[in-house]
């Protein structure tokens, strides 16, 4: 998943209440699997578009932090495009041939992966980690009468989401500092690679939990007890464009389905 | 083996083209045997710099040489990494073996030394860093003390048996004790005939050290000489925010009352003796 890449604004999409808007993103994921023709994957990329339109995220920005996942698009595309045959015979070259099928479920698949990622990255980009936790524990807080720890939880995933780029510079570090020493992490097999990593990881162990004890010793000298009669700077309420945006998300899946079943 | 910087300039990736460049036309000669200090504000290109003298970083621009090769040849970095250590800030955080003489040996070993050779790499160099082979060789360097981990890190370093060896911040978290030990230490390893370069934020610590200085600033050299001149421009030095060593500031401020006390007392102890001349002089003191 594409999180803790926040990219700072100010958009509507930034300021929506984060439990409708994780909510939306999950449910959407699942209505792309609803479109089963052109026009309803037209009217899956619309909805996209205009969450894009309105994010106020430039297209570069978006476009870098799809970039790891662009290679595993592609490879759905080829090996859809090579191994369905159906329709007629675009073009022959020997033992790899093309057909319109191929061709076009290839395009299907591309495009809804494609769709898939570029929400999930959205979502990361518009939401900051701290409104991301708010929001998953504002969704887990019926669950708490069952016995789920929704504000534990959620102040686990914002912490582990606040180290990633922490531990991140850590490993760089720590990786110059024993190359220095002669390590080599560029040359040789899989084996004498995965014995370079050993000088980097116990150290990056050791970093970690020196982080975290830090952490803990601060978060308990300011009196943090978990929740209980803890208040909020931020009280999440839903506005008006939460309930809109959810209009919109309704709209499409009625859509979706009448189109499905008009298709039968 | 003097290492040469030839109009340096680097540039981070990712930064933009309209950002200061981390370094900037950087040219120097650091020469065999000397104790270069390196001084300058967070953010001035110090770290920068000392990267590129073993290659972990490439010039964005200009070239540097060690002992005349260059580090743009991918294969001679490898040569040049033995020759020059570095010794990150906080090194005992990338101890990670699980006896000491292991992670000391690490170094040597991956440069390809033979494993009879390599035992004597490590009893030396813990013996360089006043450690005593018998006695911590075989325990866990994470049961050490925060002192003895940085030694056994030093030692990693020496032991593949540099020339130079380069140092960021080294006293930096050590008690009043053991930054008085790793003076002694520097001391020691330049005497010798190591060349060393120290980055370090204590004017006190280069003074007692160094005997030349760096001063950078914004990624530019900004002065560059003999400890004592680079020191004895005080109000240059405080205009951009460092300031002198204190008995230097204080030899000047004796001269402004008229105390023709030499400005080039850098150390409380030098700065002791050239008071006591002067005094004797005056007939003050039999």
């Amino acid at each position: 998943m594409a999180l803790g890449q926040y990219h700072k604004g100010d958009s509507v999409l930034h300021r929506m209440d984060p439990r409708f808007k994780l909510v939306i993103a999950v449910v959407y994921m699942l209505v792309i699997f609803l479109a089963s023709d052109a026009v309803g994957l037209a009217l899956v990329l619309a909805f996209l578009g205009i969450a894009v339109a309105l994010s106020g995220v430039p297209a570069r920005v978006l476009l870098s932090g799809l970039r790891p996942v662009l290679a595993l698009v592609a490879f759905t595309f080829a090996v859809n495009l090579i191994f369905i045959r159906s329709g007629t015979l675009l073009l022959d070259a020997g033992p790899v041939s093309v057909t319109s099928g191929g061709l076009s479920t290839a395009l299907f698949m591309a495009t809804r992966l494609l769709a898939l990622f570029v929400a999930t990255a959205l979502l990361g980009f518009t939401t900051s980690s701290v409104d991301l936790a708010d929001g998953m524990e504002g969704l887990l807080a019926p669950l708490e009468r069952f016995g789920v720890p929704a504000h534990e939880l959620s102040m686990m995933l914002s912490i582990a989401l606040r180290f990633i780029p922490i531990l991140m510079t850590e490993k760089d570090r720590i990786m110059r500092a024993q190359s220095a020493r002669g390590a080599d992490f560029e040359t040789g097999n899989v084996v004498t690679r995965m014995r370079a990593v050993l000088p980097v990881l116990t150290p990056l162990f050791m970093s970690a939990f020196r982080h975290a004890e830090d952490l803990s010793t601060a978060m308990e000298s300011r009196c943090y007890h978990g929740k209980e009669g803890r208040t909020r700077v931020k009280v999440l309420r839903p506005e008006p464009r939460d309930w809109y945006a959810v209009g919109a998300l309704a709209l499409l899946f009625a859509a979706l389905v009448t189109l499905r079943l008009g298709g039968l | 083996m003097p290492v040469r910087f030839e109009q340096v300039t680097y540039i981070y990736p990712g930064s933009h083209a309209a950002d200061e460049p981390a370094l900037a036309d950087v040219t120097l000669e650091i020469a065999d045997g000397e104790f270069l200090g390196v001084i300058g504000h967070t953010g001035s290109g110090k770290s920068t710099l000392i990267q590129h003298i073993n290659g972990l970083l490439q010039p964005t621009n200009g070239r540097v040489t060690v002992d005349g090769i260059d580090l743009a040849d991918r294969s001679a970095r490898r040569e040049v990494r033995r020759r020059v250590g570095l010794v990150f800030q906080y090194p005992e955080h990338q101890l990670f073996a699980d006896t000491v003489s292991e992670d000391v040996a690490f170094g040597p070993r991956a440069l390809g030394a033979r494993a009879e050779g390599i035992e004597r790499c490590v009893i030396a160099a813990l013996e360089r860093v006043g450690l005593d082979y018998c006695e911590v060789g075989h325990r866990s360097p994470f049961e050490l003390s925060g002192g003895q981990m940085r030694r056994v890190a030093i030692a990693g370093v020496l032991a593949t048996q540099p020339t130079t060896l380069v140092m960021d911040e080294p006293m930096a978290g050590l008690d009043p004790a053991g930054r008085g030990a790793m003076r002694d230490l520097l001391r020691a390893l330049h005497q010798q005939g190591l060349t060393i370069v120290m980055v370090s934020h204590d004017m006190e610590d280069v003074a007692a050290l160094a005997d030349r200085v760096l001063v950078l600033r914004h990624g530019a050299v900004y002065a560059h000489g003999a400890t004592a001149e680079v020191f004895g421009r005080h109000a240059e030095l405080r205009e951009i925010g460092l300031g002198a060593p204190r008995p230097a500031r204080f030899a000047a401020r004796l001269a402004s009352v008229g105390l023709d006390v030499p400005g080039d007392s850098l150390t409380v102890e030098a700065l002791a003796d050239a008071i006591a001349r002067v005094c004797a002089d005056r007939g003050e003191v039999r």
